[in-house]
């Protein structure tokens, strides 16, 4: 099928626009070439001088000097055509690297530099305008382990490995080292103190309370909202500007941990069940958004066609064709959220947030860890029963 | 007879993405009590031209008048009031699943309704009657409090008819309700729609795949190709030559009986 070619006076504009489509390239390419060279020579410097001299210090070499190394490589690299940026671009774009068609589209490395290097030399035959290359001058892409990116990814892993060993001062010795004292505490912990089960029973309560709260106040939020983020029923541009905001929030919201909300709602409100209840209301909205909204967008819009034709208003549409289709996944997906919002609240209540969670902590601050057992025996006893409980009637309602 | 009832008068539609022209200047007149057959490709703008005439899709450019009133222009509660006047029935059935028999069949009074009580599922006792009526005609009485889902391809498309039904419509268009179908449940259903027509005076204007159902019930035939009227006229008329016309050299009539 000949695809209708635009021209006369479309022409220059879209000439202007595979110009600044090739800048942009480009300039990803450069970037992440100098990105991914600067970083190698950084933790490169960092565990040669960590295994050189053993004392962990690192000798740091001028900043500067890094940056320009990296940008001068990156960019005699990225000229060659076969860089790492080369290929991520390529694998990102989605475009095939190979045959005469996308010639003009292909990214055109920098002209007149002579690079007589295996893969260099396929991409500037292809790039070159004038007589299209014949098949023969078109040879396969080599296997990644006769390329020099391929290479350079070899060694950015080891590298990596390397230093994140250093970074994060991996050293299992240490655990046999102090196991006599742990030992002691885990000894305390398997012998739970019966005495303060009425207070651990009543403060797991709070805790699955909290949690039910949190649920049963974002229901409502996050349905409505719901509507908003669902792209099959964002309209218009104001549906459209609503989807985006909505989605772009949920999406900030939930990239923030429930335990950091706590401590923001523990010093706005004072520590006790309330913050821990904001905290986890607040991602509750941001993550049922997320999934109610999923789901209205797999609805069929079969029903909703019919609903309308029958001459039903927008209210009646939404009752009897969307409505249907979403309440158990919406039930379901409640359920699911109420037990993690259990969960959550025993980790919360650490901060403030009210709770088992608060009253374990109290007692690993004074050392006192046989009570510690019992706090978390009642929290493996509740999180246990409200995930059985819930998964079974999931398991229904679908 | 020749009282028309449906003038659509230059109807395009381009749709917005790739510029497809679905439908090139659409001009047809539909009279009362006729079962007019829509034939052509998948893809000639049946479905197309079905769904502007009750508003599904809007037209890009044209006019469509029913009873003398231009469609195009209803807005809001207008626009309702003219769609309970049509039904429709679908390829798909467009029920919902999850409900009951009854309340698909009862969604298509929501047009009558009053509609607040509809908002918590309750409708008129006329209605409720109305709704068992229905049933009856496609004899499906007895699975009314069955989930819409539990019910096969044929009689989950009788339920759609049953809720076509349920507007008393004057007019009903069917985009491809046998296409779904055995060759068997597509004869009873064309007869249940051929019954509406023949029995309460409903106009049809039917999409259909095969031929020979168009000739059988069929009062007329209008060809759309490539969102053109290719060919309007008896369904006697179309031999092998304008069979060829409308739907490619290549084409061999498959009969369905």
């Amino acid at each position: 099928m000949a695809q209708p070619l635009r021209s006369g006076a479309g022409g220059g504009l879209v000439r202007t626009a595979a110009r600044v489509t090739r800048a942009w390239r480009r300039l990803c390419i450069f970037s992440v070439d100098a990105a991914f060279l600067a970083y190698l020579f950084v933790m490169g410097s960092f565990v040669v001088t960590r295994i050189a001299s053993g004392t962990g210090v690192y000798i740091p070499i001028p900043g500067g000097f890094v940056v320009l190394l990296a940008i001068a490589a990156a960019a005699v690299w990225g000229s060659l055509g076969a860089s790492v940026g080369c290929r991520l671009v390529e694998f990102l774009s989605g475009r095939p690297s190979a045959p005469g068609g996308k010639v003009r589209t292909r990214r055109v490395p920098l002209e007149g530099r002579g690079a007589p290097l295996g893969e260099s030399v396929r991409t500037r035959a292809l790039g070159r305008p004038g007589p299209q290359p014949t098949e023969a001058s078109v040879p396969s892409r080599s296997p990644w382990y006769r390329t020099l990116w391929g290479w350079s990814i070899v060694v950015a892993i080891v590298v990596t490995l390397a230093a994140a060993t250093a970074i994060t001062r991996v050293d299992f010795s240490r655990l046999a080292q102090s196991f006599p004292d742990a030992a002691k505490i885990l000894r305390r912990l398997l012998h739970p103190d019966p005495s303060i089960l009425g207070e651990v029973v009543l403060l797991t309560l709070v805790t699955v309370f909290m949690g039910l709260m949190a649920t049963l106040l974002a229901i409502p939020v996050a349905a409505l909202l719901s509507f908003l983020a669902a792209r099959n029923l964002a309209r218009g541009p104001v549906g459209s500007l609503l989807y985006t905001v909505v989605r772009a929030a949920a999406s900030i919201v939930r990239s923030i941990e429930p335990i950091i909300w706590a401590i923001v709602f523990v010093i706005w409100v004072r520590p006790g069940p309330f913050p821990g209840v904001l905290a986890l209301f607040v991602c509750s909205i941001a993550d049922l958004v997320k999934l109610y909204s999923e789901q209205l967008e797999s609805i069929d819009p079969g029903p909703t066609e019919a609903v309308t034709a029958v001459g039903g208003r927008r209210l009646q549409v939404l009752l009897y064709s969307i409505v249907p289709q979403i309440i158990n996944p919406y039930l379901s997906f409640t359920l699911y959220r109420w037990d993690i919002n259990v969960r959550m609240g025993t980790v919360i209540g650490m901060v403030g947030g009210g709770g088992i969670g608060m009253l374990l902590m109290q007692y690993v601050r004074v050392n006192e860890w046989e009570e510690v057992g019992m706090c978390l025996l009642a929290i493996i006893a509740v999180v246990w029963s409200i995930d059985t409980l819930s998964a079974r009637l999931r398991e229904r309602l679908s | 007879m020749a009282e028309p009832q449906l003038v659509i008068e230059h109807v395009t539609k381009v749709y917005e993405r790739g510029d497809v022209h679905a439908l090139r200047d659409v001009s047809l007149t539909v009279n009362k009590g006729e079962f007019l057959v829509l034939i052509g490709l998948s893809g000639s703008g049946k479905s197309t031209l079905l769904r502007c005439i009750n508003r599904l899709i809007e037209p890009t450019s044209g006019r469509i008048l029913l009873d003398g009133v231009d469609i195009t222009q209803a807005k809001g509660a207008e626009l309702r009031k003219i769609r309970r006047r049509i039904g429709m029935v679908f390829q798909h059935f467009n029920l919902v699943k999850r409900s009951s028999v009854l309340t698909n069949v009862l969604a298509g009074r929501l047009g009558y309704a009053p509609p607040l009580p509809t908002l918590i599922g309750r409708f008129p006792h006329e209605d409720m009657d109305r709704a068992r009526q229905s049933l009856e005609t496609v004899g499906l009485v007895e699975k009314m409090h069955t989930r819409a889902d539990q019910l096969s391809g044929g009689q989950q498309q009788r339920v759609g008819i049953a809720r076509a039904l349920m507007q008393e419509p004057e007019l009903i268009l069917a985009d491809e309700p046998v296409s779904a179908l055995d060759p068997a449940t597509a004869n009873s259903i064309l007869q249940y729609l051929e019954e509406m027509n023949h029995k309460h005076g409903a106009t049809v204007i039917c999409a259909l795949h095969f031929l020979s159902l168009a000739r059988r019930y069929g009062t007329r035939i209008i060809a759309l190709k490539d969102g053109a009227v290719v060919f309007e006229g008896l369904p006697r008329e179309i031999d092998n030559v304008r069979f060829k016309e409308i739907y490619g050299e290549d084409a061999e009539e498959v009969e369905v009986r």
